[in-house]
């Protein structure tokens, strides 16, 4: 124990001595941005496009001359999808390497982690995902969603484009299908609410647990409740169970709203081809927005990693830009400068313009897109549709 | 090193780490020492139930989720700091670790393990669907910290620092206590423990909640810390391992090691996360740490303190003489064993039966190995119990015991009808038991063996040194009867066979029994120890104490005993004087053989080899 307290001492002199990362604008040295994602682990999948999405931002950056004249290195760090070790990197990022700047991680559940230190240790927090309303409930000053909505407007186009639809198609009955998630839960509450005030009834309201695999006995319920519009609040893999199962037993709903699960890119293959046809869903970033810059995106990431960007890709893009414009506004690296800028105005981005309430909630809109013909086309608002086409009757599967 | 040299050096380095993050701002070191001890904490939880039982237990960080809901939602609900309900966190830890113990009562190895898991997974389970209380899957969102940014996560600190010293300290005052030897004894033979009236499952109760309080009480803190609670983060399995890790390269069952295991693997957990990035990462983390434990398990088996204890040990041992054929000191029967020694029948009349069985049969499946047994045991008198191998003597005593229960037929002591009597409880009321080969706690001294014992269930007594104080001074003055007084601090497992008999009657005279068993007490030691014995059987006797032997040496047994008990095929074929059992047909017939000569009975014992 003492020699442990020994070592403890002498590496706290070291790094009281070795401090001072910040250096202003005239410094050559590079600008370095720490984070930690859970490269491994059961989101890995999600989080490798959402690094690459910072990767193409940072190349971009430095090409044009770097932020505020100085180059800028990632420092990425891995935290498994453990709190835990999420908690320490950024609490490491800022403490003992002394970043000059931090971007967010992956998932409601590491940023409602981290979302904490970065605030108590007063670093802007710009996060590419965690639109779960507990993070804004604490009131953060330095946190920012750099996606268009949070849950709360998640579905707005979706309620939109119900009080445009001519009266004989709009739906009567609604069921709701609702994994149990901070996201999708609430999503059921204000969909209810909104739905209801069209006149729309809910016929049922079923949650299943995160882990469920078997949906035959919900589906049943469902089908025998025999609703106009199923409302399927899913996180991934489950939507594409739900709907195979709705399959199996043969029940078809006229409209078919899902969450998450449609933007998979393994979803067609899973719930058959032809199957898609009419189901809606929203999204946060299209590749055909027509938003400043996002062709470019598009086009440059496909060439570097010669994939297609993904929606988390987009994000993390997204979360860059909002970063990199409010630091270049400002002009130096003053945290508390940064937050009040971007809490005073609207960043242009590929996924539109953002701006954000005094608790970091932006205050753009997701998206409505509609299966047709086998691609997701946007909808929803008209401003920002693809396509002037919507299927108000979902050809049965 | 001394106790003085060894305080001194503990309160150095909690002195120095109290001073950390006065000397220090770096707020990383402080999140990498809040870390080390929040795992040191549930370390040396752990090794309570783990190291010193010997109950592994791979759920243990539950009572850290356990601890962090119980503080997270009183504090949100009283509108108070999640620190001030901490001790709340704790209690409610214990509580889960009280009926864990209940649950458990009957399982033991890897079936326990597989028991520890389940309760982890099940109380996450239940955080998970039970929004109402826990906030479900949402999980519960904490209130940030009030204080202001410059005092930094010193309130976590401290508080955590403080739990670490705690449990070092009720470690050590387990350890040194009656219950800590009971413990030990519990893992190195459990059956053998429960008869020398160590109360097992109160003893493990106990253990379970005094391993899970401190834990309960840094998950609140924890919890508080990260301010947020998830139940898939809380009720998680790589906690649960690390802590094993942790107390597995420190070293199970020792007081420092467990703390001294957190401060080598947290650290190297920080350096490997932080140090390993890209998308194999996670493989060579766990590459690492499999190979990490592979290594302690093969190079370390007990881990770094106790191998160093060894190394040490064997330095100093080239400077002491050996202790094995030091010369056995002859002592008198100890006070206390005089004293209450139960009176003897003197005015001619035949003293009452103390200890009796009848119609006692055990089958295990289609075998039947007693059938019908039935004799009883005057009170004061040597009983012996003879009979071919295979004709159920030791059944019999097993049955006797409380170690099996008889399939037929009941057991008497003084009185009672004990047949569904527990082990312990038949120790409590004056039965000592040893056997065929000793059964000591090897991990023990020759002294905490002894002092292990114990002879009524009193919480005063199982919370207070066992090796300091009467109950100490009482088993020195037994072992120096029985001739072991220069071999106290000797571990077990260093004596020799026959010494370890002696230790064994040490151990049952400890309970200050009516009636002691011994199963075959002269087989396999020399000729000197066998007299011996018999003279200690003697001493032991005139104050009253009864016994049952059962013994193949016929010299020992005709010269010691009266009556004889003979056991063919689980049944009584005779009870009668020695005399009359030697030449009794059905006897010869059946065990001693026609060329059986009784005629040196007379003898001294051992003197005819």
């Amino acid at each position: 124990m003492v020699a442990a307290a020994a070592l403890a001492l002498t590496a706290a002199a070291c790094g009281a001595d070795g401090g001072g990362g910040e250096s202003g604008a005239a410094s050559k040295e590079p600008l370095v941005i720490g984070m930690s994602l859970p490269l491994t682990g059961p989101v890995a999948d999600r989080a490798k496009p959402g690094l690459e999405g910072y990767r193409y931002w940072v190349d971009e950056i430095n090409r044009k001359g770097g932020m505020l004249g100085r180059q800028v290195k990632l420092k990425v760090l891995d935290d498994g999808f453990d709190q835990r070790t999420a908690i320490s990197d950024y609490t490491k990022l800022i403490g003992q390497d002394k970043v000059d700047l931090i971007l967010g991680t992956f998932s409601s559940d590491l940023n409602l982690a981290v979302a904490p230190i970065a605030e108590r240790y007063k670093y802007v927090y710009v996060e590419p995902s965690g639109g779960a309303d507990e993070i804004f409930e604490r009131n953060p000053k330095y946190l920012f969603f750099a996606q268009p909505a949070t849950t709360q407007k998640l579905p707005k186009q979706f309620v939109e484009m119900l009080k445009r639809a001519p009266a004989d198609q709009r739906p009567k009955t609604v069921a709701f299908v609702t994994v149990d998630d901070p996201n999708t839960t609430q999503l059921e509450e204000i969909l209810k609410r909104d739905l209801g005030a069209l006149g729309i009834r809910t016929v049922l309201s079923s949650t299943y647990a995160q882990d469920a695999t078997n949906f035959d006995a919900i589906v049943n319920r469902v089908k025998r409740a025999n609703p106009d519009l199923v409302v399927s609040g899913a996180v991934a893999q489950d939507g594409i169970n739900v709907v195979r199962s709705m399959q199996k037993l043969r029940f078809s709903p006229k409209m078919l709203y899902q969450v998450n699960a449609p933007t998979d890119p393994a979803y067609a293959d899973g719930i058959g081809e032809g199957a898609t046809e009419g189901i809606l869903t929203y999204l946060g970033w299209s590749a055909e927005a027509d938003y400043p810059g996002n062709r470019e995106f598009v086009a440059g990431y496909r060439k570097q990693f010669g994939a297609e960007p993904s929606e988390d890709a987009a994000n993390s893009y997204t979360a860059g830009q909002v970063l990199a414009k409010a630091v270049g506004e400002v002009g130096k690296l003053d945290q508390p400068a940064i937050a009040k800028w971007l809490h005073a105005n609207t960043v242009e981005t590929i996924v539109g313009p953002l701006r954000w309430d005094a608790a970091g909630r932006s205050q753009g809109e997701m998206l409505l897109a509609q299966f047709q013909d086998g691609k997701l086309r946007v909808i929803g608002p008209p401003s920002a549709a693809t396509t002037e086409k919507v299927i108000y009757d979902k050809p049965s599967w | 090193m001394n106790r003085a040299a060894k305080l001194s050096l503990a309160a150095l380095g909690v002195t120095l780490l109290a001073l950390v993050p006065v000397v220090s701002g770096n707020i990383y070191l402080q999140n990498l020492l809040i870390m080390t001890f929040l795992l040191a904490v549930l370390a040396s939880g752990w090794n309570i139930i783990g190291g010193y039982a010997g109950y592994i237990s791979l759920g243990h960080s539950a009572f850290i989720g356990v601890g962090a809901y119980t503080a997270g939602i009183l504090a949100n609900r009283w509108g108070v700091s999640p620190l001030v309900v901490a001790p709340l966190g704790g209690v409610a830890a214990a509580l889960i670790a009280l009926s864990l113990s209940l649950v458990t009562g009957r399982t033991r190895g890897a079936a326990f393990v597989i028991v520890t898991f389940a309760m982890l997974e099940l109380l996450g389970l239940v955080a998970t669907n039970w929004p109402g209380l826990t906030g479900g899957a949402d999980g519960l969102v904490l209130p940030l910290p009030s204080w202001s940014v410059d005092i930094q996560n010193w309130p976590f600190y401290y508080a955590l620092l403080l739990l670490v010293v705690l449990s070092v300290l009720m470690s050590i005052a387990i350890k040194r206590s009656k219950l800590g030897l009971g413990l030990v004894a519990i893992r190195d033979d459990e059956d053998k423990a429960a008869g020398i009236g160590v109360t097992t499952p109160v003893y493990k109760a106990i253990a379970f909640m005094a391993s899970a309080v401190l834990v309960g009480v840094a998950g609140s803190v924890y919890g508080y810390y990260v301010s947020y609670l998830d139940t898939s983060a809380l009720f998680d399995i790589t906690l649960s391992v690390e802590v094993v890790l942790a107390a597995l390269i420190g070293g199970r069952g020792t007081v420092w090691g467990p703390v001294l295991g957190a401060a080598i693997l947290q650290p190297l957990i920080e350096v490997t996360n932080s140090s390993f990035g890209g998308a194999s990462a996670g493989a060579v983390r766990l590459l690492l740490f499999g190979g990490l434990l592979v290594a302690v398990a093969l190079l370390l088996p007990r881990g770094l303190l106790p191998e160093l204890e060894r190394l040490a040990r064997r330095i100093l041992r080239h400077r002491e003489p050996s202790l094995t054929g030091a010369r056995l000191a002859d002592r008198p029967v100890p006070e206390f064993l005089r004293r209450s020694a139960p009176p003897v029948a003197a005015d001619g009349t035949a003293p009452p039966s103390l200890l009796s069985v009848a119609g006692v049969s055990k089958r295990f499946g289609g075998v039947k190995a007693l059938d019908g047994a039935s004799f009883s045991v005057r009170a004061g008198s040597i009983t012996a119990l003879i009979g071919p191998n295979g004709s159920g003597k030791t059944t019999l005593f097993n049955v006797m015991d409380g170690t099996y229960r008889a399939s037929a037929g009941e057991v008497r002591l003084a009185g009672d009808d004990i047949t569904e009597w527990s082990r312990t409880r038949r120790a409590f009321a004056g039965m000592g038991r040893t056997y065929q080969l000793p059964r000591l706690f090897d991990s023990l001294s020759v002294l905490e063996n002894v002092a292990a014992v114990t002879d009524e269930f009193r919480l005063r007594t199982l919370l207070a040194s066992a090796v300091s104080g009467a109950e100490a001074e009482r088993a020195t003055e037994l072992l120096e009867f029985v001739g072991l007084g220069d071999y106290v601090d000797a571990r077990a497992s260093e004596l020799s066979y026959g010494q370890r008999k002696l230790v064994e009657l040490a151990q049952v005279l400890m309970l200050d029994p009516a009636v002691i068993l011994l199963d075959e007490p002269a087989a396999g030691i020399n000729p000197t120890l066998i007299r011996r014995l018999a003279g200690l059987i003697r001493s032991l006797n005139e104050t009253g104490r009864t016994f049952v032997i059962v013994e193949h040496d016929m010299h020992f047994v005709l010269s010691l005993c009266d009556p004889v008990v003979v056991l063919s095929r689980g049944t009584v074929i005779a009870d009668d004087g020695p005399q009359a059992v030697s030449s009794d047909p059905a006897v010869l017939e059946a065990y001693l053989g026609d060329d059986f000569v009784a005629e040196d009975i007379d003898a001294p014992v051992g003197a005819a080899r």
